[in-house]
């Protein structure tokens, strides 16, 4: 097959290159928008027509998705296939989410759930996947020591980029209730009830006070409940509970944080940024226990952490997701935590079980290796959107 | 064997009563009316004359009373208490660590955390219902009407004592407002674990002291967190839960109340008023095609007593999620459960259309109920624990 890869600049593009590739597909990338967030739709327009015109391409792919890729698509009757990584993202919004010759990977059952009624024959759950090869071949030359940890996280505290933060001038019961609901979704693991918490009162005046309120481009749906609960209020909450979290751990145990956010009131050795493709592996590989804290709008889904640390060999203990148990065995594969108190007892049983702790990530291995590489998951993915 | 049977006010007295008399364990009843208080002298002067000339083999209450936990601690007798109410705040008086209390709790949370806080005068023990007497009752033709219908429910609905939290509500600052609405609305949304007393952060408790203020009991050790949670909180949800389900339910059925408290927020459902839990209720539960189980959030895991009467009645039970209910019985085929206000309505249309499904889901309980849930079974348990120790 011959695809065209428009990038964006995802970090999972060069991986999901590579594995296309591997199973023997032609690839030819567009890079503008790499570079230039802000381009026109006209030039994307202009360019990808114009590459499409001098070649002849079985599809189109992107990860997440491009209303103007998709419309395009559907001009030429050509498939337009993407990938979701993320979430909220809010192209899923847009009209062109119906257009017939889409085939949308949703990475997030909760998000499938969503989106799929407005285009049920067209939308798909797929899981991430990870780069098992890749993380190998760098695993080999570096001298682990300097990456050895107890507890590690990998992963911004939320701080700087909360949207949350911007809130003018919110009225005393609108802040308590925020504040309420937010308390009360961080201890609730495996439900996202964020937005079935805001009545039209609260979702009106929130909207009064925020300035620069997300405002969808015309021809999309406009939810202002999933707006507010998963770009604003979700986001805080992974920033409170990474705090709460992250404190808690290291006044009990050796904590290194790898991020670029700002970690100095906390009790944690902060290492600074970690490069994704070269040194994050390494902290994977060679950290005791490794900490998975999912973005509160990834309301069931797997975040990319998850396979990455176990395609390292890694241990791993992530705060419980519903789609967990989809792809893997809880305790076999990897172990959950389901409070702050489960988080505590799990950490100290696991830095003295060595033995068990090298089983699972043992097994997490196994089982990313033989089912969630890329080459895997884009095999299941190609041949549900060609078949179609 | 002789014990001696504290008479207060308590459901399933006369229940346990006959158990015991049925496991040839004879009863003398004692009662005073500073039995609820902590300190009373003319309370521990009628003990001491009741427990004068007879030797007991242990003092019984259902509950758990301090000033009899001390009165039985002084005469070195042992003081065996049955828990079926939750919360009860008698359970953080100090005299819970006298080595003469033998304290049976339904709720297994509450035992864990009393057992992890030291003490180890307690056990867990569900509650249990007299199966034999609750399904074999005859309804008189004449209260046929009154008891029969598609779905009931009985018990309160909080609509009077909820005035204890308005009144905190109305004197508290905007954010705190807020922050309870919120909370509130979150835990509706949850079954199976209760959020409330997690959220209640030092800010909030504080400015609900300073509009209802909270004094702990002299001899206990209740924090304002567990009080201002289960005792105004709790019954609040315990208000917005009930009047939730009936009102979903009344729009497409006929649903009966039997309840103390006239209910004109509630247009489509009967209000039946109050009945006798005796000598009427085991008969709206064998005539209800649905018997509704709404537990106070107060009760964690614990499966409460209206719910062993449904099914020691022999009635079909619909409960929320409580999570002791999965150690003993099978959803789908001793009672089904739901765990949103939309799934109530669910089940409660399918069940009512499907009788033969619903009589085996009665019939499956009441034959574990008689197996293995009566007080009889309860009083076993109790004994060899007594006698292990």
């Amino acid at each position: 097959m011959k695809i065209l890869f428009y990038r964006y600049g995802s970090i999972c593009e060069p991986d999901i290159i590579e594995a296309m590739k591997h199973l023997g597909h032609e690839v030819f990338c567009i890079n503008l928008e790499i570079t230039d967030k802000n381009i026109p739709t006209q030039t994307v327009i202009k360019h990808v027509s114009d590459t499409l015109l001098s070649s002849s391409f079985d599809c189109i792919f992107s990860i997440n998705f491009y209303p103007v890729l998709s419309e395009i698509c559907n001009i030429m009757k050509l498939p337009y296939i993407c990938w979701t990584v993320d979430s909220p993202v809010m192209e899923l919004y847009s009209d062109s989410y119906s257009n017939e010759w889409n085939r949308i990977f949703l990475f997030d059952s909760m998000q499938y759930q969503d989106f799929a009624p407005y285009n049920p024959a067209h939308t798909f759950f797929l899981p991430l996947a990870t780069n098992v090869n890749r993380w190998n071949s760098v695993l080999t030359d570096v001298n682990p020591d300097s990456y050895k940890s107890d507890i590690s996280f990998v992963g911004s505290l939320y701080t700087e980029k909360c949207p949350y933060d911007s809130i003018k001038n919110p009225s005393p019961y609108l802040e308590g209730y925020l504040n309420g609901i937010m308390d009360a979704q961080e201890q609730i693991y495996g439900a996202f009830l964020l937005n079935e918490l805001l009545p039209d009162s609260i979702v009106k005046e929130f909207i009064d006070c925020m300035p620069d309120y997300y405002i969808p481009p015309e021809k999309a749906r406009r939810v202002d409940r999933d707006i507010i609960a998963q770009q604003y209020l979700g986001m805080k909450v992974t920033a409170n509970e990474r705090k709460h979290l992250l404190s808690l751990l290291g006044s009990h145990f050796s904590v290194d944080l790898y991020t670029g956010s700002d970690a100095d009131a906390l009790p944690v050795h902060n290492r600074g940024r970690v490069k994704t493709l070269t040194e994050m592996p390494q902290v994977f590989a060679h950290s005791k226990i490794n900490l998975n804290m999912t973005c509160k709008s990834i309301r069931n889904g797997i975040p990319l952490r998850v396979f990455d640390v176990l395609g390292c060999g890694g241990f791993l203990l992530t705060n419980y997701q519903n789609d967990l148990s989809e792809c893997f065995t809880i305790g076999e594969d990897l172990d959950i935590f389901t409070s702050p108190d489960d988080l505590l007892s799990k950490c100290e049983y696991y830095l003295s079980h060595e033995k068990e702790r090298k089983e699972i990530a043992a097994n997490g291995y196994q089982k990313v290796l033989n089912h969630y590489t890329y080459e895997k998951q884009l095999q299941k993915m190609l041949s549900s959107a060609i078949s179609l | 064997m002789k014990i001696l049977f504290l008479d207060s006010p308590a459901f399933a007295k006369k229940d346990m009563l006959e158990a015991f008399h049925n496991c040839n364990i004879e009863t003398d009843l004692f009662m005073h009316e500073d039995y609820n208080v902590r300190k009373s002298a003319a309370y521990d002067a009628a003990f001491d004359a009741a427990v004068e000339n007879t030797s007991y083999d242990f003092v019984f209450s259902f509950n758990y009373y301090p000033i009899l936990a001390t009165c039985t601690h002084r005469h070195n007798l042992r003081y065996v208490s049955y828990v079926y109410d939750s919360p009860l705040v008698a359970l953080y008086s100090f005299t819970i660590t006298y080595p003469t209390n033998y304290i049976f709790l339904f709720d297994y949370p509450i035992y864990e955390e009393l057992k992890q806080g030291g003490i180890d005068r307690v056990f867990y023990l569900p509650l249990a219902a007299n199966a034999k007497r609750l399904s074999t009752m005859q309804a008189a033709d004449s209260i046929l009407d009154k008891i029969s219908s598609e779905i009931s429910f009985v018990g309160s609905l909080y609509n009077e004592d909820h005035l204890l939290y308005d009144r905190l509500y109305q004197k508290l600052p905007a954010f705190t407002k807020g922050y309870l609405d919120a909370i509130i609305a979150a835990q509706q949304q949850v079954y199976g674990e209760f959020l409330i007393p997690g959220l209640l952060n030092d800010t909030i408790l504080s400015d609900m002291q300073k509009s209802v203020p909270y004094a702990p009991n002299e001899d206990g050790i209740e924090t304002p967190r567990y009080i201002y949670a289960n005792y105004f909180l709790a019954r609040k949800l315990a208000e917005l839960d009930r009047t939730a389900i009936l009102k979903k339910l009344s729009a497409v059925h006929q649903v009966k109340l039997y309840t103390n408290n006239p209910t004109p927020q509630l247009p489509k459902v009967e209000n039946m008023g109050a009945i006798d839990y005796y000598e009427i209720m085991p008969l709206v539960f064998q005539h209800s095609k649905i018997n509704l189980n709404i537990t106070l959030r107060s009760i964690q895991k614990g499966i409460p007593l209206r719910a062993f009467d449904i099914m020691g009645s022999g009635g079909f039970l619909l409960t929320n999620y409580q999570e002791d209910f999965l150690n003993y019985f099978v959803p789908g085929e001793d009672f089904i459960y739901y765990s949103s206000y939309e799934e109530a309505e669910t089940y409660a249309d399918y069940y009512l259309s499907h009788e033969k499904e619903r009589q085996q889901i009665a019939a499956n309980a009441l034959g574990k109920i008689l197996d293995a849930h009566t007080f009889e079974h309860r009083i076993q348990t109790m004994l060899s624990v007594i006698d292990g120790q």
